[in-house]
């Protein structure tokens, strides 16, 4: 192998073309091939790869090539002279006439017409070079040579020849991949604009008519009866459906969609629907594409890869949208046939597992881009058709879904489950302008909803899987399988189904339930706990698990900030019912109030009971039977899971339907409103059951700490609510949970379920009367202070004992901040500063503790958050100056070097930086929103000003920022915002600023601008230097730190501007900034458009780059700051930006 | 600081106890456990369950204080585990001799028992010796009786 690299060193000098051919020359190729075929050591494979290398760098090496290529038997060989041949066009074309490289082009096509043997790495090697070849020629070559080529193409394509029809289809679709500019051709080392205008030009001339011969063959193909199965065919219709699914993700040039353009320079994106010109029109939607699409499909059923890349094209074409449909009738005409196609796909008795999520997407896609007028238009036996088989699929997969569950963690099933069920949904809304939907729906619905259920539910009922194995029950299982988030898409539909059949759905899940509950009281009674009783108990918590999911989904709808009010369908159910005398109001209040007492339970159910009403009923008869099975000690039998499951229930119920307010509703259930309205005693009696429940979970669960924490939720949802609240602080378990919060078991809680109960228990002294209220907050505060004054008192002797409470005692604080509302600001200020104080000198005592200082500057932000808004200018005063202790003794005992990070260092250990920054950013706040009342004049100009405290803090925090630190994600993030929305607010004091840390803060906007810390934070340092431009513009300054500073980013904003890999979503700002700076720093902006021009070695290039700059920035129009002006800037820089880069970008 | 003639053991604390209890759902992470037998500071708490409907379990890895050795524990949640007291005292760095720290406390006792670590945070604390123009604190901490430096801090001279 050593003398390899010498010959390589023969070649290099330019040899003569054609001529003198180094005899040894094919011989050592060979060589080279076969020992890098030949698994060789890393030596030898490192001497063949260098030869080859050089092979590939020979100058004119065409004729040489062309002979090696038809001399040698050896594939690899002619591999390595594709790509030689391929590197000297794009390298020599300058100097090369076009006969000849057209002469190369036939070659080349030529060779592999005649070799139809040729593996296909080399063949499509070959092709791609040939493709090369023509799209470099694209902008000096006339039309008429291309169009030429394409004809030839296609006669090759029509022949009868397998072989020849496939060698015409990869060419077509290398030159698809070389044209379509998403970052996949070949790296040409041209400019963009290049490769746009090629690209523009095969789109407008040829990509129609590679349309034309792929619907031409598909239409053969379609029309045949079989096809035979031999692998030519199979690798011709590969071939066919590989350039299908190109020209369906074509990203056809649009002229409007400036910011596409640009994202498209940087990165290709997939997954952007089909927009073809409206010239397409009749090629698309007039030769019946998607007929022989779905009956190519029937032929490639079988064939995995086939299959999906037709599915994939299928799902392309239903997505397909823009000009080409001038109206929605088009458009549901073109849809149409989908149906038909969709029956005939899914005719089978099963689908493979390839089909089956690209199979429920396609259902799912078709009746979401279907306009909903036009649902009326399809054959309304067609609909029904569709529809029925969809349900089937519906069921047929919400089986497979639990039943595959084993074989693989996310089955696929439940993937196209969720795609079938969110259909389902799309269909329901559509049913205002397409009324027949709701009916379609009702008549669907149950039998998917009953499906649902019984394969979740074990047997007799249902159809879940039985082996609940000695195994299952002892396995460690981690908690991220929670089935409440892993299904809650699936739940959702789920319920929403139910809602379309209230009937059924409530009857379904009332019976099942109370079954299941009768169930569970006989195996309670007989407690033998043996394994057996396990087994059968676990599996009835399972069912029983269930049954609150979907029951829980079907009654109410997560709310997030809005209002949760009652589902319309189930408010008109219920009203329904009412008005045609099936539900009662008498029978439905008595039934609530037997279910909320044990001893009553037995009692058989009332038949004019509201449904809903009573499927409530049947839930607080589990809850408190799982009570009474605690306080009699059986909770080794029973399972914290399905405790979580109740009382998540009662959250989610309670919210909508608990003290319902009538206002919400046009109309308002009569048995509904006395069961759970406001003034009815069954409500204000299933409010102290709840809150009874509360009280025993946190004493019964007191380890659990997931059953705690939902639990801790549902006392929130009961308090947070004025109306329920007034209910629950007549229970006398309010004041237990309220004065036990030091004592076992609340001591043993979660901390953030210590938090949450503190505040839930604070909240409930809203609804109290002022006297009441005083001396329920004394007594639940009473301890907090004397403990924290007794733990101040013995400040030096640490200890372990005192470092608990302190932990406690901090907790609690941060619980008492987190109940701060606008009613009850100054009680809860007057309670949590004197505290405060406190802890500010507990930092001496516990500064080595890092758990103990988060605490305390979490107690600080928290009520710097909630608080400070609302506060008086004298109280906020005292917690600015509380607060500058805080920070000053914080910053002496963390010394002033910065910390050392090690390389295990995460996150997490830097809470502390974490609460600073946010406590600093919350504080500036205070000058943006404040809804403080403003004291009396005579307490003359504050003393202490938030900004003071933020500098303070500023002053201590900035030099510890360094880049190690930084390269933590959210601290990175949170130090950005705190200095951004520090120059919006105070512009004008950061110029004033010492010089270090000056100095210091426009070091790290560099650093977040040059570093990899993602967009979010460039955004940040943007804004930042534009408030600073602004500033600096608007008071004229022409001296100073922040106008010298400034200067320097010019060019950095610039660079990124024009050279560096542009993220679309910052050029707006990106213009922002750059237009303050350059109006700030006008000279310096000249000077760098100067340089860059004079930069260029290319003369026109520096033409046109000039030109752009003049465009950019007129001389005529003067570079101030009125909106008039940045306003146009901004519209011209978009144009500037595509100009320059087209120039510039090399690909 | 003036010479001690009068170097007096101090009388022992009232709590000679080197763990105390605590419930192990209680535990966090960045704490402190004993596993094993050695004392252990959490690195990661991960929430189990004996299956679906089975009581919470806690997966417990931490790493040994002074031998950085991995350990993994399981254990119901509702159990009470030993947790090491651990303290973290400051000394003010006057010279390292022989691989010893010499270190002087607060009321400027001096102790030399306390190795020089390995690693990056040894190798700091080696560079600041001489350095006048700075006093440099390091922070030892203390748990079931053995020691070991943790952290340097730079302070401006008081």
């Amino acid at each position: 192998m050593a003398g390899l690299s010498s010959g390589a060193v023969q070649l290099q000098p330019g040899q003569p073309d054609g001529h003198g051919i180094d005899s040894n020359l094919l011989q050592k190729l060979e060589e080279a091939s076969n020992a890098i075929l030949a698994s060789p050591s890393a030596e030898q494979r490192h001497a063949a790869e260098q030869f080859l290398l050089d092979f590939r760098k020979t100058k004119s090496p065409y004729s040489i090539c062309c002979s090696l290529m038809e001399q040698t038997r050896n594939d690899y060989v002619i591999f390595q002279c594709a790509c030689t041949l391929k590197e000297a066009v794009l390298r020599e074309w300058a100097q090369q006439s076009l006969p000849n490289v057209h002469s190369l082009r036939d070659f080349l096509m030529q060779f592999v017409l005649n070799r139809p043997s040729l593996p296909v790495y080399v063949r499509e090697e070959i092709l791609l070079t040939v493709a090369v070849i023509v799209k470099r020629g694209t902008l000096d070559t006339s039309a008429d040579n291309r169009i030429h080529f394409i004809s030839q193409l296609t006669k090759l394509i029509h022949t009868d020849n397998v072989a020849v029809r496939v060698i015409g289809l990869s060419t077509l679709s290398a030159l698809l991949t070389e044209y379509g500019g998403n970052g996949k051709g070949t790296d040409f080392g041209l400019s963009w604009e290049f490769h746009l205008r090629c690209k523009k030009i095969f789109e407008d001339k040829e990509l129609l008519t590679v349309l034309m011969v792929l619907l031409e063959a598909l239409q053969q193909l379609a029309a045949l009866n079989t096809v035979p199965a031999d692998w030519e065919t199979l690798a011709l219709i590969g071939k066919l459906l590989a350039l299908a699914e190109q020209i369906f993700t074509w990203r056809f040039s649009l002229p409007l969609l400036q910011k596409r353009f640009l994202s498209e320079v940087s990165e290709a994106r997939w997954n952007s629907p089909f927009r073809p010109p409206s010239q397409w029109r009749e090629l698309v939607i007039g030769r019946g594409l998607v007929i022989h699409l779905f009956k190519l499909y029937r032929h490639v059923q079988n064939h995995a890869e086939l299959a999906h890349v037709c599915l994939q094209c299928l799902l392309q074409l239903v997505s397909t949208t823009g000009d080409i449909f001038p109206d929605h009738k088009t458009h549901t005409d073109f849809l149409i046939p989908f149906m038909a196609g969709f029956l005939h796909l899914t005719q089978r008795n099963s689908l493979a597992e390839y089909e089956v999520l690209g199979v429920a997407t396609l259902a799912c896609r078709l009746l979401t881009v279907l306009p909903r007028k036009c649902l009326g238009q399809v054959p309304s036996d067609q609909l029904q058709a569709f529809l029925t088989r969809a349900c089937q699929l519906t069921c047929s997969y919400s089986y497979l879904a639990m039943h595959q569950k084993a074989a693989e963690e996310e089955s696929l099933y439940d993937e196209g489950l969720e795609q079938l069920l969110q259909m389902w949904t799309v269909l329901w809304d559509s049913r205002d302008s397409f009324p027949p939907a709701a009916q379609l729906c009702q008549s669907y619905a149950p039998d998917i909803f009953q499906t649902y259920l019984q394969s979740h539910l074990a047997t007799a009922d249902g159809t879940a899987d039985q082996a609940v194995s000695s195994d299952d029950m002892e396995e460690i299982r981690s908690e991220d399988e929670d089935d409440r988030e892993r299904y809650s898409a699936q739940l959702c539909c789920v319920g929403l189904l139910g809602r379309m059949v209230p009937s059924h759905a409530l009857s379904q899940l009332t019976r099942l339930l109370c079954e299941k509950i009768s169930q569970l009281q006989v195996e309670l009674k007989d407690s033998a706990g043996t394994q057996e009783q396990m087994t059968r108990l676990y599996r009835l918590y399972d069912d029983l698990h269930w049954l609150l999911l979907i029951a829980g989904h079907l009654l109410a709808d997560q709310s997030e900030g809005e209002v949760p009010v009652i589902p319309p369908e189930l408010m008109d159910h219920s009203i329904s019912q009412s008005q045609m005398g099936v539900s009662e109001v008498g029978a439905t209040q008595s039934e609530m109030v037997c279910s909320l007492q044990l001893d009553r339970m037995s009692q058989p159910t009332n038949d004019k009971c509201d449904d809903i009403v009573r499927l409530v009923c049947k839930v607080f008869m589990l809850s408190e039977l799982e009570r009474y099975a605690v306080q009699a000690q059986l909770e080794p039998l029973l399972s914290p899971e399905l405790s979580r499951d109740i009382v998540w229930f009662f959250q989610r119920w309670a919210g909508p339907y608990l003290l319902m307010q009538e206002k919400h509703y046009p109309q308002v259930s009569l048995p509904l409103t006395c069961a759970f309205g406001q003034g009815s005693d069954s409500a204000s009696l299933a409010v102290q059951t709840l809150v009874n429940k509360v009280v025993s979970n946190f004493q019964m669960w007191t380890s659990e700490g997931e059953v705690t924490e939902d639990t801790v939720q549902l006392f929130l949802t009961l308090t947070e609510n004025r109306d329920r609240c007034l209910e629950v602080v007549k229970c006398e378990k309010l004041w237990f949970l309220a004065m036990q919060q030091f004592s076992e078991p609340f001591v043993l809680l979660a901390a953030n379920c210590r938090r949450h109960l503190m505040k839930a228990v604070l909240f409930a002294a809203s609804a109290m009367s002022s006297e009441v209220s005083a001396r329920y907050w004394t007594q639940t505060m009473q301890p907090l202070h004397d403990r924290f004054q007794a733990m101040v008192q013995r400040r030096g002797s640490g200890g372990h004992d005192s470092l608990r409470e302190a932990r406690n005692l901090l907790e609690l604080l941060c619980g008492v901040a987190e109940a701060s509302r606008v009613d009850n600001t100054s009680l809860v200020f007057s309670t949590i500063y004197p505290r405060l104080r406190d802890s500010v000198s507990l930092l001496d005592t516990f500064h080595n503790y890092p758990e103990i200082v988060v605490l305390v500057l979490d107690a600080f932000k928290e009520t710097i958050t909630r608080q400070l808004c609302y506060l008086s200018q004298e109280d906020s005063l005292k917690l600015y100056e509380v607060t500058i202790q805080l920070i000053r003794n914080y910053a002496r005992h963390h010394g002033r070097h910065g910390v050392t990070i090690d390389a295990s260092a995460e996150e997490d250990d830097f809470n502390d930086l974490m609460l600073l920054l946010e406590m600093l950013t919350q504080l500036i706040n205070k000058d943006f929103v404040d809804f403080g009342s403003t004291d009396n004049g005579g307490a003359g100009e504050p003393t202490v000003a938030p900004s003071d405290v933020v500098f303070c803090g500023l002053d201590f925090v900035v030099p510890l920022m360094n880049a190690e630190l930084l390269k933590f994600p959210s601290l990175c993030l949170q130090y950005f915002k705190l200095v951004s929305f520090l120059c919006e607010v105070y512009p004008d004091r950061i110029p004033q600023l010492p010089q270090q840390l000056f100095s210091n803060i426009m070091a790290s906007l560099q650093l977040g601008l040059s570093s990899d810390y993602g967009e979010d934070v460039q955004k940040l340092c943007l804004d930042t230097l534009e408030c600073l431009a602004i500033e600096c513009v608007k008071s004229g300054t022409t001296v100073g730190q922040a106008y010298q500073a400034l200067q320097h980013f010019v060019q950095v904003v610039l660079d990124m501007l024009v050279l560096q890999p542009l993220n679309p979503d910052l050029l707006d700002v990106l213009g922002e900034t750059f237009y303050a700076l350059i109006c700030c720093h006008q000279g310096q902006y000249a000077q760098l458009v100067h340089q860059l021009v004079g930069s260029q070695t290319d003369i026109s290039t520096a033409e046109r780059l000039a030109a752009a700059f003049q465009r950019l920035t007129p001389p005529d129009v003067p570079l101030n700051m009125e909106k008039t002006h940045r306003g146009r800037f901004q519209a011209r820089l978009q144009t500037f930006v595509m100009d320059v880069r087209s120039i510039m970008t090399v690909r | 600081m003036s010479d001690h003639e009068d170097l007096e053991w101090e009388p022992p604390t009232v709590d000679t106890s080197t763990t105390y209890p605590r419930q192990c759902g209680d535990l966090e992470k960045g704490g402190f456990v004993m596993l094993e037998g050695r004392p252990c500071k959490i690195v990661k708490i991960t929430i189990a369950k004996a299956g679906k409907h089975g009581s919470a379990k806690v997966d417990l890895v931490g790493t040994d204080l002074f031998t950085g050795k991995t350990i993994e524990v399981v254990s119901a949640s509702n159990m009470n585990m030993d947790c090491p007291k651990v303290t973290r005292t400051e000394y003010q760095l006057i010279d390292v001799t022989n691989g010893f720290l010499n270190l002087m406390d607060d009321n400027g006792d001096t102790r030399d028992d306390i190795k020089l670590p390995d690693g990056d945070l040894g190798k700091e604390i080696s560079t600041c010796i001489g350095d006048e123009d700075y006093d440099y604190l390091v922070c030892v901490l203390k748990a079931c009786g053995e020691e070991m430096a943790i952290s340097l801090k730079k302070m401006a001279k008081e």
